[in-house]
Parts: structure tokens; sequence; C-alpha cells
């Protein structure tokens, strides 16, 4: 290299790496999780939970008092019966809030030996509390104190090999746990013994949870498959292939999965054989699940537009353009469907199911800003 | 889609997911992707060779033209006279058929293979879901889409994170706690061996300080790159050297060995200038030098 040009070149491309550094092209993100318990909508967004009435939007308590350097919040947090909520975050620690005014029951508790980081929600089962974590483990925790109970696998044996970012799903006494290291495994509820995996050739990486339909566990890879497997020994019961990764969870009514594609499509498949029996292209890429409220579907496109369609007729009954995108997945509480946005403004907005109207927005630290984009 | 994604970015990372998709899945290796980062910087060195050669040859004729008695004699003549000198060592490039900027356009066309690998590599090890959502966006339909998540785990490295080799007893220790940079260090040697063996010496003393602050400063920055920056990025680096420093060690060799009477070559001329330069030198009638032909450096 000629020495003159190259201290400009060289500072040139310092500043360019150090900018694409910067960029934040490595940062781990996600988009908001959101879980409710039909009063209160929970979200969990970047560095704070937030708690907010499910009626009219207002904040009623937010988690932690001032956000906390290197803890960011995306897992859409469980609810117990008991008035608790368990979240997620992604310096792989679980906390405890009480639900009525976010006071920690428990915790801040570090998970495994650090590193990983929570994406899929935890799931509540009895007083268990099971927390997938992007270390490749899944931790089974004392809902009272967050004392260890069992880790799959265990704790001194290796992770899987790539992370879990799915909530687990759970049936009497079986887990049935998706991952994205391919896998599907049905684990022993008290003891976290594996009782089956998968009996499939090496597909898809699985982003999202399985769902339980007669007596079939659905889940959609970046494979592109919606595989269905019996749930009793994981043998494939069959394979629907789409036309592009399928991120999200199907969502199943009366014998029919719907569930959407990152080429933009929505399917709907017979769950008894797999087959298609409609498909309809949406405007943008679907990575969120859909949300069933008797004939009519909610879906998230990623470009920013909620859409709710009625099944019978297969036609769109309205949709509202969102600032920011959508990936988290719609939300029904009452009469409203509740979406979150991705870096858009507001973070949360409600609407009616039958017409679309907004009904209540909210954004930290408030905002006059619609939900409808222009 | 942008110009950069589409020409740049997209070819490389899904170039690196073909050769990822052979040598993990299809072959069976482990650490198929520092495997697939090495291949794939072969790749961009043969592709690149002519330029890289142009390059160093242009490289090796500055070195020898330092030694020719006409451009002495013009540093000598015109040293008070920054502007003539100038003026006067340009119509010597000229003649003598040397583009004095010819070194630099490898160098620029390898700007952008930089920033797009390191692209390419940051992308393909999303280990979130926004960014992997996001990396879905650059992959081509006919990659099989079954070899995502990327396995980023290469010898004791992540390919994504700062590379650190743990060493227990260091534990706890302040800046060396979470293990040495073994590869940051390789990567300034090698660049300093690099850059030694690549950069022509300059003349005079503002020339010649500048190469001095190339040789350091060229290698401690992309040594801090290798330090701060995914550890995918490190490797390419090294390997880029590594060839780099063999290519031009061979090519020393290749124009050393047809020289018939190499030990008189000290303090020669124009002779050693090769190719397209010994052409235009042998046609002109009395060229300075003259008398130094025919003698390897």
């Amino acid at each position: 290299m000629h020495p003159k040009l190259a201290v400009p070149l060289s500072i040139v491309g310092t500043f360019l790496l150090s900018a694409c550094a910067g960029a934040g092209f490595r940062t781990a993100s996600s988009w908001p999780g959101l879980s409710s318990d039909g009063e209160t909508v929970y979200l969990a967004y970047d560095q704070a939970v937030y708690a907010v009435n499910a009626n009219n939007g207002d904040l009623r308590w937010s988690y932690p008092e001032e956000p906390e350097s290197g803890r960011t919040f995306y897992a859409p947090p469980a609810v117990s019966e008991h008035g608790t909520l368990y979240v997620g975050d992604f310096a792989n620690e679980i906390v405890a809030l009480k639900t009525s005014n976010g006071a920690v029951e428990w915790g801040p508790i570090q998970l495994g030996k650090g590193g990983g980081r929570i994406v899929g929600g935890p799931t509540v089962a009895g007083n268990l509390l099971l927390v997938p974590s992007g270390d490749g483990r899944l931790y089974a925790r004392d809902t009272s104190d967050g004392s260890a109970v069992w880790a799959f696998p265990p704790e001194f044996d290796e992770p899987l090999e790539h992370p879990i970012w799915s909530a687990p799903v759970v049936e009497g006494e079986r887990v049935f746990l998706t991952s994205m290291d391919h896998n599907v495994y049905a684990i022993d509820l008290f003891q976290g013994r594996q009782l089956w995996i998968a009996d499939r050739d090496r597909g898809g990486a699985i982003a999202d949870s399985p769902v339980l339909a007669d007596n079939l566990l659905l889940a959609g890879t970046l494979g592109q498959e919606l595989i269905a497997l019996d749930n009793a020994r994981g043998r494939v019961a069959w394979v629907f292939n789409a036309g592009d990764w399928i991120w999200g969870s199907p969502v199943v009514g009366d014998g029919v999965a719907y569930f959407g594609d990152l080429a933009g499509q929505l399917h709907a498949v017979k769950v008894s054989n797999g087959a298609e029996i409609w498909n309809v292209t949406l405007p943008g890429r679907i990575s969120a699940s859909p949300a069933l409220s008797e004939d009519r579907i909610f879906v998230a496109a990623e470009s920013g537009t909620l859409i709710a369609r009625e099944i019978s007729t297969n036609r769109e009954l309205w949709n509202v353009p969102l600032d920011g995108e959508l990936q988290t997945d719609p939300l029904l509480v009452g009469d409203a469907v509740i979406v979150a946005t991705n870096g858009g403004e507001p973070l949360l907005c409600a609407f009616d199911i039958e017409n679309g109207t907004e009904l209540w927005s909210f954004t930290p630290g408030g905002s006059e800003k619609r939900c409808r984009s222009s | 889609m942008n110009i950069w994604d589409s020409l740049i970015l997209n070819p490389m990372i899904n170039a690196l997911l073909y050769i990822y998709d052979f040598l993990g899945p299809t072959l069976g290796l482990a650490g198929a992707f520092g495997l697939a980062i090495i291949v794939f910087t072969i790749l961009i060195r043969v592709i690149t060779l002519p330029l890289t050669y142009k390059q160093q040859q242009s490289t090796q004729k500055m070195q020898e033209l330092q030694k020719d008695k006409e451009y002495i004699k013009i540093q000598e003549k015109y040293k008070g006279d920054r502007q003539k000198l100038q003026e006067e060592q340009m119509k010597l490039y000229k003649k003598l058929g040397i583009n004095p900027f010819a070194g630099c356009v490898p160098t620029i066309i390898q700007l952008p293979v930089i920033f797009g690998l390191y692209g390419a590599i940051i992308r393909s090890l999303a280990d979130s879901p926004t960014p992997l959502l996001e990396f879905s966006k650059h992959i081509y339909t006919s990659v099989s889409s079954t070899i995502i998540p990327l396995n980023s785990q290469f010898l004791w490295m992540d390919l994504g994170q700062p590379e650190r080799f743990a060493i227990p007893a260091l534990e706890g220790l302040p800046v060396v706690g979470d293990g040495l940079p073994v590869l940051a260090v390789i990567v300034i040697i090698t660049s300093y061996l690099q850059t030694k063996l690549t950069t022509p010496p300059q003349p005079g003393a503002q020339g010649a300080g500048m190469t001095q602050m190339m040789g350091i400063y060229m290698p401690l920055l992309l040594g801090w790159f290798a330090y701060t920056l995914a550890a995918g990025l490190a490797l390419y680096f090294v390997v880029s050297n590594v060839l780099a420093i063999g290519q031009a060690l061979l090519m020393k060799r290749f124009r050393s060995e047809p020289s018939p009477k190499p030990k008189k070559s000290e303090g020669s001329g124009r002779a050693h200038l090769k190719g397209k330069s010994d052409g235009k030198a042998k046609g002109k009638k009395n060229p300075p030098g003259k008398q130094a032909r025919g003698k390897g450096s």
C-alpha cells in the first residue's frame, strides 16, 4: 500500500468499521414480549416491564424503578393465578414481581453460569416455573422462591447445541420443548428427564413454541415446514411445506391450524392430515403467531399492518397500518386486540376486534400520537 | 435492498453459507464456519491475485527505483525545491513505466471486501431473534434453510465475539482475566510482516518517516480491530496476512532467481526494474543506470 494513501484509508477504515461495530449488527435484541391476566397487560420491552390497564391503557407500574445498564427484557412475562409475574431478561436472570404493584417477590436470580439470555417466556406449571434459556437449557425453578429443581439438559451435562427461544408447553406431567437446535423434546415435568426426542431428519430450527391439538404437536420451523408429531412418542405424523421460514406458532381452531410465513403467506391447514385448505398473501412478512377469535383471525404483518380477516369467507375485515414493525403476537383481551410495535410509537395499541377502532394506546413517558399511521 | 447489499454483502453472506453448508452439514467437519471463513479468504485472495500481483510488482519496482542512479541524482539535485522534485520524479516514473499509485488500487478494492466480510460474519452469526430475522432477508432461496442457525464455534473461539483464549490461572486478573487475545497478537505480528514486505521505502526523511509510521500504525490498527471486533474478522486478517506474506516471499524469490549475478547487485541501478519498465528502458538511447542492467536485486 502506498503510505500516503494508507494513512487516510486506514483512518476511514477505522471510522467505518467502528461505525459498523457500533451500529449494533450484533446487538442482542428482540421484540416486545406481551402477556395478560385479563385485567392488566404486561409488556416487557428494552429496559423495563410495564403493567398497563387493559381497559384504558393507563400505566399501573413499571419495573425496575430506574433502567439498569445491561439489563433488557423481551420475553413475554408469565402470570400465575396467585398474582405473581415472572419475568426473564437478556442477562439470563429471572425475577418474580407482585402483579398488584410490581414489588419484587424474589430475585433477580441468575440462571446457569451466565452468558445466555431469556427470549421465550417462562411457563408456570403448578409450583414449577419453567424458564427456557438462550444458554441451551430449560430451567425448572420453584415458583415460591426461585430455587433450582432441575435443568434440562442437567447442568453437569452439555447444553443443547443452540439456544432455546420458545416457551415450553405443559400437558399433564409432560413438558414439550422446541429448540433452535432443530429438535422437539418431551420432558418429564417433575424430574426433567427426557421422555423422547422427535424422530425426524434434521429439519429447520424451531424458534417458537409448539401447539397441542388432537394428540398432535404442531411446530413451525425455519426449514419452511409445519411439522405435526404424535405427542406420545414424537413420531412425525405429517409435514406441510410452506414457501418460507415459519417463525411463529400456529393457532388452532375447529381442527384447522393457521400460521404465517416470512413470504407473507397466511396458511390454513387441516390438523388431521396437513392438507392445505387455503392460503392468502398478505402485505409483508409474517413472523408473529396469529390470534383467533371465533370466525376472525388477526395477523400482524412485520411491515407494521394489523389485519383482521373473516375465516368463513376468507376476506379482509379491516386493517390498521402502524408505526414500527410488528413481530409480537397479537393478544386478545376482552373485545380488544392488542399489539406491541417494535421501534414505533405508540408502543402498545388496542383496537376493537369488530371494526379496528382504536380503543387506547400506551407509550412510556406518554405521547399524543395516534396508533394508525398515515 | 440497496446496492451495497446486492453487490457486496449478500454474495459474501451466501458464499459463506454455501461453503459452510458443504463443510459442516455435508462433510460433517467441526468448526465449519471458521473453515468457511478460511476457504472464503483463500478464494478472495485467488480472485484478487492479479491485483495484488500488480500491487507487489509496483512495490518492488518502487523499491528498486530507490537505488536508481538517476533517481538518487534527482533527489539530491532538487532537495530544496519540492515542487520541482515531484515534477522530475513524475517524469522519471513516466519514463520507466511506473505508476506510483498502482499499488493503491488493490488496497482500495480490498476495503469493501473487509467491510463486506465483517458485515457478513456479524450477520451470519445472529444470536437473538431480531438480528436473525434481519439476516433472513439476505439469504438466497437456494441456500438450505436447515443450516440456520450457524454454529459459531471454531477451536476455542466464538467467531461472533472478540477472541480470548481463556487461561484458568489468569481468571480474576485485570485485563487478561477474560483470557489472552491470541489472535489479535498474531494479527499484529503478521500485519507487521506483511506491511514490511509490501510497503515500498519512501525517499527522503519525510517519506521514510511515513513508511515507518505505517509499519507500526497499520498492524496496531488491525490488532485493535481483532481485539475489539468479532473473532471471525480477526481470523480473516490472519489468513489474509499469511497468504499475502507467502505471496510476497514467493514473488521476491521468483524475481530474484533469474538474476545471473546477484552478488553484484549492490548499488545497481534501474536494471532492477523489470517488465514494462525494462522494455522502456531498453528502448532509450542512453538511459541512466544502463550499466547496471542484468544485475539482480
